[in-house]
Parts: C-alpha cells; sequence; structure tokens
C-alpha cells in the first residue's frame, strides 16, 4: 500500500485530553508504611474493623511478590516513590451541589467533553465523579434515594451503611487475591459504592468519571456493587487523565454481587493517557475486577473498551455460583505505539446450567502488544455449563504484537466449552473495495475497525458506544501502512 | 522457592555409578556432557506445577522414589515374544528393535537397510557421526530446558543415529521398537538424532510397548533435523501399560521447503507427556502435527507442543483430539509462536475433547503468540460430550445404545488417522485404536 506517508501524518495525532488541573492538593508525601495506612485510614474517620483490615492487606502484600506472568514490560515499580493519598482541599466543607464545586474542577471536565452538570440532565445519568481521591459531586441523588438505591463514594457509605461495607467488602476479591489487591485492600483512598435493593430496577445508569490528576498519585479505587434479589443496575465507568511523563500506578478493586435473579452490567470505557509515541509516560493500569453471581438466576456482563494506559493488565471475573447464573465478557482492547495490553477474563462456573460468552477483539498497532489471557474453568459440579469463547485479532504494521493464551480446564463431562480465535491483519481487499468506492483510506480504516468490534459496540449503552467509537477512531488514526 | 531435586542422593550415586560403568566399558567420549547435564539437573531440577508449561503434569511423587538407572539384570528377549509380535502387528517396515533399552539384533533389519539409510548405535560410530550426536545433543532450543531434558542427556546411553542421504526415496517404512517389561523404578533414556539429507523422504514408526504392572519411566529424546525439500512421516504410537511413565522430548528443525507430518497416537500410560518442539527454520517449511489420545482408568496425558515461525510463507497444521473416560486426564497445551521476519505465515490448530464419564478431565491451552502482521492464524479448542442427537438418531433406527455410542466415538476418533495418514501404515494404527476402544472401553450414562 502506498499510502504510508499521509499515514505517519495521521499518527501525529497527539493525545487530546492532555492538561494538568492546578489545584492545591492536600497529599501525603511519597511513600508507603504502616502509618501511610493508619493515615489514610485515620483521615477517612474510618472504623477500627477497617483499619485492622486495611493493616492485614498491607502484612500480606508485604509477603507477596510482584507478578510476572503478564506479557508486559516495565521498569520495575518503585512503591516508596507513590504519593498514597491526594485529596483536593477543602473537604471539611464538601460541596453539597454543582454549583459549590471548584470551577477549575469543573472546567476540567468541560475540556474533557464531558461537562457534568449538562450531561447528567440530558442523558439521565447520576455522576458520582472522582477527582484524585475524594468525590466532590454527586448527582440525582435524590431520585435514587427515592428509588431506594444507594449510589455515593465509598468513604460515604463506610460511614452512613458500615454493615453492608462490612458484609460484602472483600468477599469477592480477598485483600490476599493477588499483588496490586492487597496494594489496593491496604491503601484504597475512595472510590463508589452503589446497593440496589431487592426488586428494584435501578432507574437511570449510574456513571463515575475516574481521573488522576496530582502529579504521581497512586490512585487505588475500589468499587463495590451489590445487587439484591431481582434488581437491575447498569453502572458506566469512564476515564481520561491528563498529559504527563511520569508514569503512574493505577491499582483498582472492582467487586460485583448479584443475588438471586440480579442482573449487573459494567461497562467501561478506559482512555487514560498511553504515553507519547516513544512509549514514554502513561498509565500503568493494573486492575483487579471480579464478579459473583451468588444467586440462581443472576447475571453479571462486563463491556470493556481499552484504549488508553501505557499497560493495562486486567481480567474482569465472574465467579457464577448460582444455578442458571450467566456471566459474560465483551471486550474491545487497543494498543498503539508502545502500548501494552494484557486483558481477558475468568468464567469460574460451579452451579449447573451456568452459561458464559467470552468475545474478545484485540487491536495492535505500531510497536504494541496486545495479548488475551482468560481462564474457563467448569468445576465438576457444574452440570451442562456452556461457555463460547472468540477472540480475534487484528494487526497494523509490521512490529506490533498480538497474542492469545487462553485456558479451558473442564471437570464435568456434560460441559460444553467452545474457544475460537483468529489473527490477522486488516485484509486489503476490503480495504481496496472501500477506496474504490471514494472513501479516503482513513474512513475505510475506522468503517472495517468498527465492524470487527461490532459486537462488543452493541453491548454498550448508547452514549458510551458514540464515545467508544470516536476513541478507537482517534487511537487509531493513520496506523494502517 | 526451591528447585525440586526429588531424591538426590540416589540420583547422584546412580550418576556416578552409571559413569563409572561408561568408563570402564570404554565410552569414555561424552563422559563431560554427561557430568555437564547432570549439574544442570541439579541446578534446575524436575519440573513442577508451578511452571507453566507444566501445570497439568505432576511429577512430584514420581522424583521421590529411589530411581534406578541400570538393569541388574538385562532383559530376555524371548520373554516378550508375545509383545513384540503384538506390536509389529502386519507392517511390512525395516526394523530395530530395543528391549529393556538394549538392541535385541535377532529382531532388528541393519543388516539389510536399502541404499542411502543408516542406522548407527552408539559403538558403530566414527567420529564424525558422534559429533554430529552430541551436536544435537548440546543445541539449545527455545522452548526452556527443563530437569527431564538435562536427566536425558545425563544418563545418555542408548543413542541412535538415523541418516538419510540427499534424494533417497526410503520405500518401506522404519519401524523403531521400544518394548519394555520389567524394572521397579527403573529409567530409560533412549535418545534419537535424525539427520534428513536433501529432497529425501521417509516413514518413521516409533512404537512404544511394555506390560501392564510394571513402573518403568521413559525418559526420551529426540532431535530431527530436515534438509531443504524432505519429507518426514513421523508415528508414535504409545501404548504402556498402566504403571508406565513416559516423558518425550522431540525438537524438529525444519530447512526451506521440507515437510513434517506427525501423527502421535497416546494410549495407556500412568503419565504421559509429550513435548514438541518444531521449528521451521527455512522458507515455505510445512509442518503437521496430529495426535490422538484414548484415555481410561486413571491415565494422564499432557501433550504439549510448540511451533516456531522463523521464516516467510512457513504453514503449520495442529489437529489434536482426545478421548477421555474413566478418572482419565488429557492435556493439551499448543504454542504457534510467529517471529517477526515470518511474514505471510498460516498457521491453525485445533484441539477437541470428549469426555465419556462423569470424573473424567480436559484443559486445553491453544496459545498464539505472533509478532509478524501479515500472517493468518487460528485455534479452536473444544470439550463435550457425545451429541445426544446423534445417539437418538442412530438409537432411532434399531442400534443398541452401546453400539451407537462405539460407532460415534469410532467416527470421532477416525477423523484424525484419516487426515494424517495413508496406506498401511493407517490400517496400522486404526486397529490399535479400534482394539482400544473395543477393549473395557465404555461411555459412561450421560448427563441428560
Amino acid at each position: 500500500m502506498g499510502n504510508s506517508t499521509a499515514i505517519e501524518d495521521l499518527t501525529q495525532d497527539k493525545y487530546k485530553y492532555g492538561f494538568v488541573t492546578d489545584i492545591e492538593a492536600d497529599t501525603l508525601p511519597p511513600g508507603l508504611n504502616e502509618d501511610v495506612v493508619r493515615f489514610i485510614s485515620e483521615k477517612k474517620g474510618e472504623p477500627q474493623w477497617l483499619l485492622d483490615w486495611r493493616l492485614k492487606a498491607y502484612k500480606r502484600f508485604l509477603e507477596m511478590v510482584e507478578p510476572t506472568w503478564p506479557q508486559v514490560h516495565y521498569p520495575k515499580i518503585n512503591f516508596q516513590d507513590i504519593i498514597y493519598y491526594a485529596a483536593p482541599k477543602s473537604k471539611d466543607d464538601a460541596p453539597k451541589s454543582l454549583d459549590e464545586v471548584d470551577p477549575e474542577l469543573l472546567r476540567t471536565y468541560e475540556k474533557l467533553g464531558i461537562p457534568l452538570h449538562e450531561r447528567a440532565a440530558l442523558a439521565g445519568v447520576a455522576v458520582d465523579a472522582v477527582f484524585d481521591s475524594v468525590s466532590v459531586a454527586t448527582t440525582f441523588k435524590d431520585k435514587l434515594a427515592k428509588a431506594g438505591v444507594i449510589f455515593c463514594s465509598f468513604s460515604e457509605a463506610v460511614r452512613e451503611h458500615p454493615e453492608l461495607i462490612k458484609k460484602y467488602l472483600g468477599t469477592v476479591v480477598p485483600y490476599s487475591d493477588n499483588y496490586y489487591a492487597a496494594l489496593n485492600s491496604a491503601v484504597f483512598s475512595d472510590g463508589s459504592f452503589c446497593f440496589i435493593p431487592k426488586g428494584v430496577r435501578c432507574p437511570m445508569e449510574l456513571s463515575t468519571y475516574f481521573r488522576i490528576n496530582a502529579q504521581n498519585t497512586g490512585q487505588f479505587e475500589r468499587t463495590l456493587i451489590v445487587a439484591e434479589e431481582s434488581s437491575y443496575v447498569s453502572y458506566l465507568e469512564g476515564c481520561t487523565a491528563p498529559m504527563r511523563d511520569e508514569n503512574q500506578l493505577h491499582a483498582a478493586v472492582v467487586e460485583l454481587v448479584a443475588l438471586d435473579d440480579a442482573e449487573i452490567k459494567y461497562s467501561t470505557v478506559q482512555n487514560w493517557y498511553p504515553g507519547d509515541e516513544n512509549g514514554i509516560g502513561g498509565i500503568y493500569n493494573f486492575v483487579t475486577k471480579r464478579g459473583a453471581c451468588r444467586g440462581h438466576n443472576s447475571k453479571i456482563s462486563w463491556t470493556q473498551v481499552e484504549t488508553g494506559s501505557a499497560i493495562t493488565w486486567k481480567y474482569p471475573s465472574v465467579i457464577l455460583q448460582g444455578d442458571n447464573s450467566t456471566g459474560e465478557f465483551y471486550s474491545v482492547a487497543v494498543a498503539n505505539n508502545y502500548q501494552q495490553a494484557d486483558t481477558g477474563t475468568k468464567m469460574i462456573h460451579m452451579g449447573k446450567n451456568t452459561s458464559s460468552t467470552i468475545i474478545s477483539k484485540g487491536i495492535s498497532a505500531k510497536k504494541a502488544q496486545n495479548s488475551y489471557r482468560g481462564l474457563v474453568k467448569i468445576q465438576s459440579g457444574a452440570d451442562h455449563a456452556r461457555n463460547y469463547t472468540q477472540c480475534d485479532s487484528l494487526l497494523f504494521g509490521n512490529e506490533c504484537g498480538a497474542h492469545t493464551f487462553p485456558y479451558v480446564e473442564v471437570q464435568n463431562q456434560s460441559a460444553q466449552v467452545e474457544h475460537e480465535a483468529s489473527t490477522s491483519k486488516i485484509s486489503e481487499d476490503q480495504l481496496f473495495y472501500c477506496r474504490q468506492r471514494g472513501i479516503d483510506a482513513e474512513d475505510a480504516v475506522s468503517m472495517i475497525v468498527n465492524g470487527f468490534c461490532k459486537e462488543v459496540f452493541r453491548k454498550l449503552p448508547m452514549e458510551f458506544a458514540v464515545e467508544a467509537q470516536k476513541l478507537l477512531s482517534v487511537s487509531l488514526e493513520g496506523s494502517v501502512g | 522457592m526451591g528447585t525440586d531435586t526429588g531424591n538426590l542422593e540416589v540420583l547422584e550415586r546412580e550418576h556416578e555409578a552409571f559413569l563409572s560403568a561408561q568408563a570402564a566399558s570404554g565410552q569414555v567420549s561424552a563422559l563431560d556432557t554427561q557430568k555437564q547435564a547432570f549439574e544442570e539437573f541439579k541446578t534446575i531440577g524436575f519440573p513442577t506445577l508451578k511452571e507453566e508449561n507444566w501445570r497439568y503434569t505432576n511429577l512430584k511423587s514420581w522424583a521421590k522414589e529411589p530411581l534406578s538407572f541400570q538393569a541388574e539384570t538385562a532383559l530376555v528377549p524371548q520373554n516378550i515374544q508375545g509383545l513384540y509380535e503384538q506390536v509389529i502387528g502386519d507392517l511390512d517396515a525395516y526394523r530395530l528393535v530395543f528391549a529393556g533399552g538394549k538392541i535385541v539384533e535377532a529382531w532388528s533389519d541393519l543388516a539389510c537397510l536399502p541404499q542411502g539409510l543408516r542406522l548407527t548405535t552408539r559403538d558403530g560410530m566414527d567420529d564424525g557421526q558422534w559429533s554430529q550426536v552430541i551436536a544435537a545433543v548440546n543445541k539449545t532450543w527455545r522452548l526452556e530446558k527443563h530437569g527431564m531434558h538435562a536427566l536425558n542427556t545425563a544418563f545418555l546411553d542408548q543413542i541412535i543415529l538415523v541418516e538419510v542421504d540427499p534424494e533417497v526415496i526410503v520405500d518401506k517404512p522404519l519401524h523403531i521398537l521400544h518394548l519394555m517389561d520389567d524394572g521397579e523404578n527403573r529409567v530409560l533414556s533412549p535418545r534419537m538424532v535424525l539427520s534428513q539429507g536433501a529432497r529425501s523422504s521417509v516413514t518413521l514408526l516409533e512404537s512404544y510397548a511394555g506390560g501392564d504392572d510394571v513402573s518403568y519411566f521413559t525418559n526420551s529424546a529426540t532431535d530431527i533435523f530436515i534438509e531443504e525439500s524432505a519429507q518426514l512421516k513421523h508415528v508414535k504410537v504409545q501404548r504402556e501399560g498402566a504403571g508406565a511413565k513416559h516423558f518425550s522430548s522431540l525438537n524438529i528443525e525444519q530447512a526451506t521447503s521440507s515437510t513434517y507430518h506427525l501423527f502421535s497416537l497416546a494410549l495407556g500410560s500412568q503419565i504421559l507427556r509429550n513435548d514438541v518442539q518444531c521449528v521451521l527454520a527455512g522458507e515455505s517449511a510445512h509442518c503437521s502435527l496430529d495426535g490422538l489420545s484414548v484415555l481410561s482408568g486413571t491415565e494422564h496425558v499432557d501433550h504439549f507442543t510448540q511451533i516456531e515461525h522463523q521464516k516467510e510463507q512457513t504453514t503449520s497444521r495442529e489437529f489434536y483430539k482426545g478421548v477421555v473416560g474413566g478418572k482419565a486426564t488429557s492435556s493439551f497445551s499448543g504454542k504457534v509462536y510467529v517471529h517477526p521476519e515470518a511474514q505471510k505465515t498460516d498457521a491453525a490448530q485445533t484441539n477437541r475433547n470428549l469426555l465419556t464419564s462423569r470424573q473424567a478431565r480436559a484443559n486445553t491451552k491453544p496459545q498464539l503468540e505472533i509478532y509478524a502482521d501479515d500472517v493468518k492464524c487460528a485455534h479452536g479448542a473444544t470439550v463435550g460430550q457425545l451429541d445426544a442427537h446423534a445417539l437418538f438418531y442412530l438409537r432411532s433406527r434399531g442400534i443398541a445404545e452401546a453400539e451407537a455410542k462405539r460407532l460415534l466415538l469410532m467416527a470421532f476418533v477416525a477423523e484424525v488417522a484419516e487426515r494424517s495418514l495413508r496406506g498401511e501404515i493407517k490400517d496400522h494404527v486404526q486397529a490399535i485404536v479400534e482394539k482400544r476402544l473395543a477393549q473395557g472401553f465404555e461411555v459412561e450414562g450421560m448427563l441428560a
């Protein structure tokens, strides 16, 4: 193909969302020790049991070794260089409404193209915006409260609903689960808590915007969503981050619990700073996400569009405990330049007649490495379990890599498990066909890629799907050659 | 994490005894290599479940046994006449027979090989041949070395060099038999180096067989070098007894436009692990790896394959199937690794498993690692049980349940041999499979 120069030009596209908001942060000096854990807990006015839990996690963390099995390479992280607590100023007189929110913050959101109030009003979305580590604005609380839905920051939940937190925290992702989960459990700063009571269909889609802002701040979010019997919730998580040159660690933990007949739909658009075209900077995204289908006929569905981060290490999983429960994983992961993504899912079938679907689409361009890593495990009691897995990779450019590491472990005769994977480059025939009909190379690529990812986009809530498609075109501009 | 060197004291004693026996019989040319390999073993130890490549095969309890590497009394070939006859079947082939690790000249056709095909054992090798063997033994393959491989080299004894001259088309299959019928915790370390000249063609059949109540371990290693445009058909039949354990390391390096076909049949064995590493080192080289396992009881089979596409336009196919009954476990790991230079690679891989009993287990791990963009790679894996609809169809036509199940099983397994084998060899293999399925292989009641 002869349009490589045009393509080169197009790939020069800089990260559009790069800027740093200057707010005086109330920060701890960098470093990690037991006092830091105590400081965070005290700062948040946490009860003793939670502090104990954090300390147990911290002790466990010290005994663990950093995992090296993911197919990613990065300089060793110095956990002493990270700031473990940064909160926007004036937290004592926290804003009651949007008007009280620091205007600079609001401008930041506007630059991101997500004007909070507008978006909330137009899209009917309640936003619990996490700016650095403390939630600064929450909307639509009344409407949700009327339905009985609890949707608040994690710290608030610890204060207001300690019995729920105590009951569910760490039951899906125990503090000893893995290295980064242990770290998160010890030093998590804030996050979101969501509780849908029995029989309630959450009246709106819940959404949180995570932002990493103060320099060198590790962000350790903790999200817990509990859907009681016969309830339904759709939760949206989206992120962008300012441009900077130092790598930042993000080690979040997300726990979902679905009881009998409940359904949780969790969608993510992740667009953190991926580093520049030379691989300098970018976010390290080491996330533990897991859902437990505890009840019969429950359902958990993960949908993710991953275009950002220098390194992504993320395996949203579902434990299918209840009979007839369903797990789903739909993913588009894009890696460009020097990005590295090692992502996938785990479906653990324990209950009878459980079923799971995995659709993973990986796109690699330039020098990026993109891996799918997944486990489908059918335990011996899971009669008539069913899994279908499809993971496809698309390659742009001869220096990138696409890898697939699926594990299928079946311990029940009646299981039916299928796994399919394919890897290929973007078809020249398809490109030629589009070009021949007067569509320029850029649009043609975008069209083909969108077609490739369609199965996943279809699963996203509408406004997210639009954003995701735009993101994808931006992320891949000019990558074809 | 400590290394698991098993019962190191026994191993050290065995190795010393082995080396002095070697020195006593004047075989000193490999002593250094053997010593070095043993040192290497001591640092890496036996593979453990913690190693990613060994997740599904556990050697721990075996490694603790007091292993013995030399026979106290030699196996008397006449005692295993029946086994021998059963293994050769009706196949017309050039034969080389090992019993308990020693050549049985009376049963071997060493003297009447065709022009251009040479089989040389340790004693008969000239310096050139010996250095060729040592070079192959010391060659570093990309797949991580592990203790079993080092152990084979440390106890290097039973070596065979197979040479096929350029342009030679060998008319009959070459059948190498490894028979074993005694030895508590005995470890055999057979080693074969096959060097195939340009544009030659040969069919190699390897059979491993043994009695039911012996608990020996075969730790075999084979290195195959296929020159330009040469063709090798390789059939491995492993039907050892229920107490036997087998680890096999098979490394293949292929030059431009060469072709390698492997058909690996696994029946029986308490533990069977087959490592296959195929390196497509020349342009347009092609390999196909096929395998079939039929397991029952507490049998365990782990097929571990890695195909490396190093050059342009190389192609590979993999097709593995497993029927797993009883409390048996079947595992398959297949990695396709495409190097950045290997544009226009075409690789496809399939693994299908059929579980026929409640406690049967299947693990599958098909992997792709791709560093080139102009490629076509795909893999598929399935685990399931017999199709209830197909069974119903047969039953509705008046076929008894047991017979219907047998037919469906036959259809499932026959596909592999149908795809990859032809002529006499195919008949030979199909007969073995049919016999296996006929002998007490039951499909437990299906879960409806």
